[in-house]
């Protein structure tokens, strides 16, 4: 399972976007499954390449960066308290989005993950279970939310 | 079994576009393609359709305008299911243009 339990957070704040993209891949270095150079990379990434998607309540984004950055495959997910402003996937946006929920994905091996990334498609694209993952009261129940989802 | 090949490009190269490549086998086998895809960067791009030969490409990262004359679609609606139906539309008007 690449989601991760120590990777799910909830009721966060953060005052900008880069303090949220340093502080979540922060759980990542720490839990060493990537490389000290991740945070610089998802925050540079996001700066060229934004990940923001538009949803129906709420919008979410799913930063992630380069193989390069990442000794092994795992999936977090945080809910905010305050939405934080990303720019839409695509540079096609008008204006930034409101988001609420971040998913970060460290890859090492991408033909490897097709089945979660799959998954993780059909997540994103899932306005009921986003809801119910933003409207959960603590990280475990987040957890539980996201992880049959994301199962073989 | 008319066999279509599309590159799928994203940001990194590696999470979008898997998604989206994923997404299009399933979508274009549904129509009856042989499909295979490759995943790139936008920076990759030239070298990928230098090298290769594609029927369209899906992007979902601003990409050069010189495609070398392959069409080009943005892949948004595809990521975010609102906009499946006329992603579909429009690659096969494409495909059914070049005789496929």
């Amino acid at each position: 399972m690449v989601l991760r339990k120590e990777l799910v957070q909830v009721h966060q704040k953060y005052a900008s976007q880069e303090e949220a993209l340093r502080s979540i891949a922060q759980t990542f270095v720490d839990l060493g499954v990537v490389k000290e150079s991740f945070p610089q990379a998802i925050i540079d990434r996001e700066a060229v390449y934004p990940t923001g998607l538009p949803a129906s309540e709420f919008d979410i984004a799913i930063s992630h960066c380069d193989s390069d950055h990442v000794n092994e495959s795992a999936i977090g997910a945080v809910v905010l308290d305050e939405p934080v402003e990303f720019e839409m996937m695509g540079g096609m946006g008008d204006g930034p989005l409101s988001v609420r929920l971040i998913f970060m994905l460290a890859i090492k091996d991408p033909k490897a993950q097709v089945p979660t990334l799959q998954k993780m498609m059909a997540i994103i694209q899932n306005q009921q279970l986003l809801k119910d993952i933003r409207e959960a009261d603590t990280a475990e129940e987040a957890f539980d939310l996201i992880a049959p989802a994301l199962a073989e | 079994m008319a066999e279509i090949s599309i590159l799928s490009v994203c940001g990194s190269g590696v999470v979008t576009s898997h998604m989206v490549a994923n997404k299009l086998v399933e979508m274009f086998e549904d129509e009856g393609y042989d499909v295979t895809t490759d995943e790139c960067n936008p920076s990759e791009l030239d070298g990928y359709l230098t090298r290769g030969s594609y029927d369209f490409i899906a992007y979902s990262s601003p990409i050069s305008d010189d495609t070398h004359g392959v069409p080009a679609f943005s892949a948004m609606g595809l990521i975010t299911g609102l906009g499946e139906d006329e992603f579909k539309e429009e690659a096969l008007e494409a495909l059914h243009a070049a005789g496929k």
